[in-house]
């Protein structure tokens, strides 16, 4: 049943209510970024539950690998970090791998069969976001160099020109950073090659279509931060669950992304969501 | 069908899939300058986050979508204007060549159609340095053509991405078209400039933290066209930055 | 229908206005020239400052439905001070000829219907301000005199003036309103007003009614005015033709950017 009005949505909560929890795990210090790896100094936060830093990467437990099928809006979100920070609520869905340890095409594509796509404006369509890394096993030697080939926000295949540098020659397990796109493009349906020019002597990346839920910064440490889906920014509660791949099975997680700040965090955070 | 007009109205036509998102990204790796120059202070700016185009085919036949809501990550801790982008015209000083664009749009406003005159803004698309003097001629909010801008010297060292508002003539507060941009002097490197008339949205404050606008529940109400782009601009600063984030609409219903 | 007819009050109200008739968007860069203007402490000791910019901005053309405009989601950014939006009407013009100079009389403060209130009223200013058209010269701190100005409440033969810098250059402002006669609040018509000398220039009095205003710290412009509900609930409804005009709270011309949706009042 789709939910037409507020009140469909709020009284919805009685039969249709999800609630889960985040007790997460220390991030432990990231590198700070250049403007040659991306300017932003970025990281992620997951839950301690299922976790192992940075092999075994879960999110909220309910709504990890949840079926793409079912429609789940975020009624309301309650999340303290203990760092003050820019912050997203974000669905990580994992495109491959990155072995920077020698030149050549480097990234290891999941499975997946990407685009993935969401119910938007009437059809399914391919879902955009943000290329990210995260060095999953720390650098070292040199700062690998890579250029990235994927397909651009409107499905065109780009043949990147823009090189990302590791932010140091030893990045920190953690450390995140978005990948630089072309002149005129914005975001992802996918990633296709990742072209290491330099390689470094150790290290290793997941890399991941980035999915931004909605904004959830930390804007005082320990201060809780609320937001609420539905009579907040917006007036539609947007949707949780994860989107469908074109085929097989989609890794993907719901997480934080954070951005601006290089020391250990830690997020604590209870999400509300309802079922259509 | 009649067009959404209510919170209620956008939630349901949200919840039944007609929303989506424009992504945003920019990167400004170093300090950008000021290109331009002219009696007065002229507002420091530059280029803030590019968006994605709003889609030029929305879905069951409709035209215009409604945002709501703009979550922001600027690094620089300046505010940030989201405007429609008209491309008035485009210079090349190697050429010294114009090639015109489009003139600014014709909107239902106030009960009738009428074109709304633009902010002009003078952009370079790569470094194109060195004593450049550039005059935009025009035709001003009240109709009237011939109208010039002061002459603007570009000043050295202008990376590509840094930009500047024009001074206008006289009395005049907008532009409804460009006619003609002359571009006299300068040396090497040559490069290209964009002329940009700006329809605003609305200025976002940010702190360079995550900001979340709720554009909407504030009272800015606009129905974007199908394929419009929309642009960012940060405005009082030209130091370096990173800047994503999106914009929630909900499809209109016409 | 005016005294009914109020699309600010609510966002559906809002969003079926903008459907139905269109808003006008307008967007401001605001760049003064000359780059600053001329105030000193002693005029009046540690008082307020302001700056006009060269040039105002006219309400567009409207529909045959509707009666004018008022000013809904407005937005600002300035590098420090105050940021005014103000409904500007201008009231007269002293010439400095030589001597106590020539006043020109314009037109009283006008009548318009303002939002929410169902008859025209005469718009009261929140600011009567002295605004330097063209740079005075020969004046040596000069006393501007108004000896016949008539106030809010229609009292005529009032009087009030205000010592200025010497040779105050074009765009300079000084408010009158601490200088006014009693508990006088504004100016609504000036029927007589004099200098104590200089050879050249003109200044205007000009009441200003505030519609919007933003408050930036000197420390980085985060600024912004507040969205959907202007400052002034009691706007005048403008119609095609009056002007607009910001006002500075500095001396120091420092870049600054408006942008304000004009929504449609219908008859």
């Amino acid at each position: 049943m789709t939910f037409a009005t507020f009140k469909d949505t709020v009284e919805g909560q009685r039969a249709g209510r999800i609630v889960d929890t985040m007790q997460g795990v220390a991030s432990g210090a990231t590198t700070a970024a250049v403007p040659a790896s991306g300017g932003v100094t970025t990281g992620l936060l997951f839950n301690n539950l299922g976790t192992t830093l940075y092999s075994t990467l879960k999110g909220f437990p309910k709504f990890s690998q949840m079926a793409a099928s079912r429609d789940v809006r975020l009624m309301s979100l309650r999340n303290a970090n203990t760092r003050e920070l820019s912050g997203w609520l974000c669905r990580a869905n994992l495109i491959g791998t990155l072995n920077p340890n020698a030149t050549g095409q480097r990234l290891t594509h999941v499975a997946t069969t990407y685009p993935l796509k969401r119910n938007r404006r009437g059809a399914a369509r391919p879902i955009r976001g943000i290329p990210y890394i995260l060095i999953t096993t720390t650098t070292s030697t040199t700062a690998f160099a890579l250029t990235m080939d994927y397909v651009n926000q409107d499905g065109t295949p780009v043949i990147g020109t823009k090189t990302y540098t590791a932010p140091a020659t030893n990045a920190a397990q953690g450390t995140g950073g978005w990948l630089p796109l072309e002149k005129g493009d914005v975001a992802i349906q996918d990633i296709t090659a990742l072209n290491v020019s330099v390689a470094a002597a150790a290290g290793a990346a997941n890399i991941y279509l980035m999915e931004p839920i909605i904004m959830a910064s930390s804007l005082l440490t320990g201060h809780t931060t609320e937001t609420d889906g539905l009579r907040g920014s917006r007036f539609v509660p947007p949707s949780v669950q994860p989107p469908a791949p074109t085929a097989g099975v989609l890794d993907s997680e719901l997480v934080f992304m954070y951005a601006g700040g290089g020391s250990t965090n830690t997020a604590l955070a209870t999400i509300e969501a309802v079922e259509q | 069908m009649a067009q959404l007009v209510s919170p209620e109205a956008m939630h349901a036509e949200g919840m039944a899939g007609w929303e989506d998102v424009l992504y945003m990204d920019g990167l400004v790796a170093s300090t950008r300058s000021n290109p331009m120059s002219g009696a007065g202070a002229a507002t420091v700016s530059r280029p803030g986050p590019e968006v994605e185009l709003v889609p030029a085919t929305l879905g069951g036949g409709r035209v215009a979508v409604i945002p709501d809501s703009i979550e922001l990550y600027e690094q620089t801790a300046f505010p940030v204007l989201f405007y429609e982008a008209f491309l008035m015209g485009s210079l090349d000083t190697a050429t010294a060549i114009f090639t015109d664009g489009v003139a600014a749009p014709t909107r239902l406003a106030g009960g009738i159609n009428q074109q709304i005159p633009l902010q002009l803004y003078l952009e370079t698309d790569t470094d194109c340095v060195s004593n450049r003097t550039v005059q935009a001629t025009y035709v001003n909010e009240a109709g009237v053509a011939g109208q010039l801008t002061t002459s603007h010297a570009l000043t050295v060292n202008a990376l590509g991405g840094s930009g500047g508002f024009f001074a206008l003539a006289g009395s005049d507060v907008g532009v409804l078209d460009v006619t003609a941009c002359s571009c006299t002097g300068g040396t090497a490197p040559t490069g290209l400039i964009s002329l940009w008339g700006i329809l605003p949205i609305t200025i976002v404050p940010n702190l360079g933290a995550g900001t979340t606008a709720p554009i909407l529940a504030e009272g800015v109400v606009r129905r974007i066209a199908a394929g419009q782009r929309i642009r960012g601009m940060v405005l009082g600063a030209q130091t370096l930055g990173r800047s994503g984030g999106t914009i929630h609409y909900v499809v209109d219903t016409v | 229908m005016s005294a009914t007819d109020r699309p600010l009050d609510s966002l559906p109200e809002l969003m079926a206005r903008q459907a139905s008739a269109g808003f006008y968007p307008i967007g401001w860069n605001l760049r003064h020239t000359p780059s600053t203007t001329t105030n000193t402490a002693a005029v009046p000791a540690g008082g307020n400052v302001f700056m006009a910019l060269d040039r105002d901005r006219a309400a567009p053309p409207i529909g045959a439905a509707y009666r004018g405009w008022v000013v809904g989601a407005c937005r600002g950014m300035s590098a420090g001070g105050h940021l005014y939006l103000m409904a500007k009407f201008l009231i007269g013009t002293l010439n400095f000829t030589g001597g106590a100079g020539t006043y020109v009389p314009n037109a009283a403060m006008p009548n318009r219907y303002h939002y929410g209130r169902g008859l025209a009223e005469q718009v009261i200013p929140d600011f009567s301000f002295l605004r330097v058209a063209t740079t005075v010269v020969g004046a040596v701190t000069p006393t501007i005199t108004l000896p016949s100005y008539t106030n809010e409440k229609a009292q005529s033969g009032r009087a009030c003036s205000m010592q200025i810098p010497s040779n105050p250059v074009k765009g300079s402002v000084y408010a009158l309103d601490s200088n006014l006669q009693g508990d006088d609040r504004a100016i609504t018509d000036v029927a007589a007003m004099a200098t104590s000398g200089g050879s050249a220039g003109a200044i205007e009095v000009w009441g200003c009614k505030e519609i919007a205003y933003e408050i930036a710290s000197t420390s980085g412009g985060a600024g912004n005015t507040q969205a959907f509900q202007p400052a002034s609930l009691n706007q005048p409804i403008m119609q095609p033709g009056d002007l607009y005009h910001p006002i500075k709270g500095t001396i120091t011309s420092i870049g600054s950017f408006i942008q304000y949706d004009l929504v449609p009042i219908l008859l």
